[in-house]
């Protein structure tokens, strides 16, 4: 699995559809953990576009179709921080 | 101007720039709207020729309720297509038909109407004609181009005229004086620089733009469902503006651009002139994308605004007195661009939409058409039709609001006032560009300029 910051930004690995960033958003890093159903999958063919928008309170906007979904995730932030500022370096 | 490329953000995205609006009242009880993008199109702009961005969501938004918020919507989706994958050229040969094989860079759109939660398409695939190159590739360009991408739709419960194409811009107004100091040639010797008077220079007078118009029945646009027949009636003035959107996210890879997220509104357009004239420079890329429900927070730049206290230095020795001395908030121009004129002000008329303040293009659809000649001062000319009642093609809204900042109206609101003897008199001197022309039938709009015909 890529877990550049330009593999999450452009190709939301982790993530299938509008769906799945709403499952995300309740279920934290179990759903994270689960494997993504042929669906889901077949939900990546659109771009799926994930940032950052308040590291402090650790909360994301992901971007896809014509639709935003935000949630929070202190972890996620802090693994994309820490990836990113090693690419930086 | 009106707004053309009148913010630093969008004039470095032409494509989604609004123009200039117009809205006006139409035969058989219709209104037609016209919402222009793509400034300042050099005609023989190939080879890649300027067309529309199938990436912006273009929308024309109707008020009939005095919120400042969208009752009915008309969204326009374009879709750009290469039919010849093999040559470089935009056709291959005459372009005779809207059809024609020769013609490889075609696009087409979809129309949309929202009203509420209610979403209709009012049509698909409907053709944009090829913009106009010259005589050897676009021969008989109105008739049998132009004309034949006007369509009649007869679908979600009314009928609705449509076009989207390239159109002459039939906005005149002298930029390369006026952004010169405030330079109006005609006055230029009474400026603070001052040299010999001259005539104004339309500095749109061979560009085109890229047109959307619509003409739709006034019963589909009131809150009524009816043809209000008292120009008094509160619920005879709908407000109206154009937008354009983009996804908030772009990505470029390989060549390739795709977009994704919601909508982002990047450009605007109710009153001519609003962000270009009255909004602070840093301010501008902020009001672009702010709803006009929101235009509060830049009514203090319409209550004092910048150029009426500019007018009386860049003309010197006596030339604005009275509005020198000017110093009260300026409630016409509060009137005129962000709530309508109330009951009261001007005999007979009004286009009051409520307390909320909004820059909306108002228009009482009571009001008929005039018959005959039109002043090209619209309501300041005595034409009740004319702006700042909606706005016709010919009305010389620089001229208007030039000599309505200049004091000429605060006299409506304050009988007291003496208005200057320039400012009844200002203009760029731009009105009479005999190249100009428009056309006695929907879209109104004139025929594009020929990319072969423009400099040579």
């Amino acid at each position: 699995m890529d877990i550049s910051r330009r593999g999450l930004l452009g190709g939301g690995a982790a993530l299938a559809g509008v769906g799945a960033v709403t499952a995300l958003t309740q279920g934290g890093a179990s759903v994270l953990a689960a494997p993504l159903t042929a669906a889901e999958l077949e939900a990546l063919d659109i771009p799926v576009i994930l940032s950052v928008t308040d590291a402090k309170r650790g909360t994301l906007e992901v971007l896809i179709g014509e639709q935003a979904v935000e949630f929070t995730d202190r972890s996620l932030v802090a693994k994309l921080a820490r990836v990113a500022r090693k690419e930086a370096v | 101007m009106s707004s053309h490329r009148e913010a630093p953000s969008i004039s470095k995205d032409p494509v989604a720039d609004n123009t200039d609006l117009y809205a006006f009242r139409t035969p058989s009880e219709t209104v037609t709207i016209i919402a222009n993008f793509l400034p300042s199109q050099a005609p023989n702009g190939g080879p890649n020729f300027y067309e529309f961005d199938d990436e912006v969501l273009y929308e024309i938004h109707v008020d009939n309720n005095g919120d400042a918020l969208d009752d009915v919507t008309f969204q326009f989706r374009f879709k750009t297509v290469n039919t010849n994958p093999n040559t470089f050229l935009y056709n291959t040969g005459q372009i005779d038909t809207l059809d024609s094989q020769a013609w490889n860079r075609r696009q087409t759109y979809t129309l949309t109407r929202v009203i509420g939660d209610q979403t209709v398409q009012l049509g698909t695939n409907l053709p944009c004609p090829p913009v106009n190159i010259g005589p050897r590739s676009t021969p008989n360009y109105e008739a049998a181009l132009a004309s034949e991408a006007v369509k009649t739709l007869n679908t979600g419960g009314s009928t609705t005229t449509v076009f989207a194409g390239q159109r002459a811009d039939p906005f005149f107004v002298d930029l390369g004086s006026i952004f010169d100091l405030g330079t109006l040639r005609p006055f230029q010797d009474l400026h603070l620089l001052a040299t010999a008077a001259a005539d104004g220079v339309d500095a749109l007078a061979q560009s085109n733009v890229h047109t959307i118009a619509i003409q739709v029945p006034i019963a589909s646009l009131t809150k009524s469902g009816q043809v209000p027949i008292d120009v008094m009636d509160p619920g005879a003035t709908i407000g109206i503006y154009a937008s354009a959107s983009r996804q908030r996210n772009l990505q470029i890879k390989n060549g390739r651009r795709q977009s994704v997220g919601p909508w982002e509104q990047v450009s605007r357009l109710g009153n001519p002139l609003f962000n270009e004239v009255l909004v602070p420079l840093a301010r501008k890329d902020e009001w672009n994308a702010t709803k006009p429900v929101n235009d509060a927070s830049f009514a203090r730049y319409v209550l004092q605004p910048e150029l009426a206290k500019l007018l009386p230095v860049l003309y010197p020795n006596n030339v604005f007195p009275n509005l020198a001395q000017l110093t009260a908030d300026r409630a016409d121009l509060a009137a005129i661009l962000l709530t309508g004129i109330p009951t009261g002000v001007v005999p007979g008329f009004q286009n009051y939409t409520g307390q909320v303040q909004a820059d909306l293009l108002r228009l009482n659809v009571a009001v008929p058409a005039s018959t005959g000649s039109q002043s090209p001062f619209g309501l300041l000319g005595g034409d009740l039709d004319g702006y700042p009642n909606g706005r016709r093609l010919a009305d010389d809204v620089t001229t208007i609001e030039l000599r309505a900042v200049a004091g000429v109206t605060y006299q409506l609101v304050m009988p007291d006032y003496a208005p200057d003897g320039a400012a009844t008199l200002i203009e760029d001197g731009t009105r009479d560009n005999p190249g100009r022309t428009l056309l006695g039938r929907f879209p109104y709009v004139g025929t594009p300029y020929s990319g072969y015909d423009v400099g040579s």
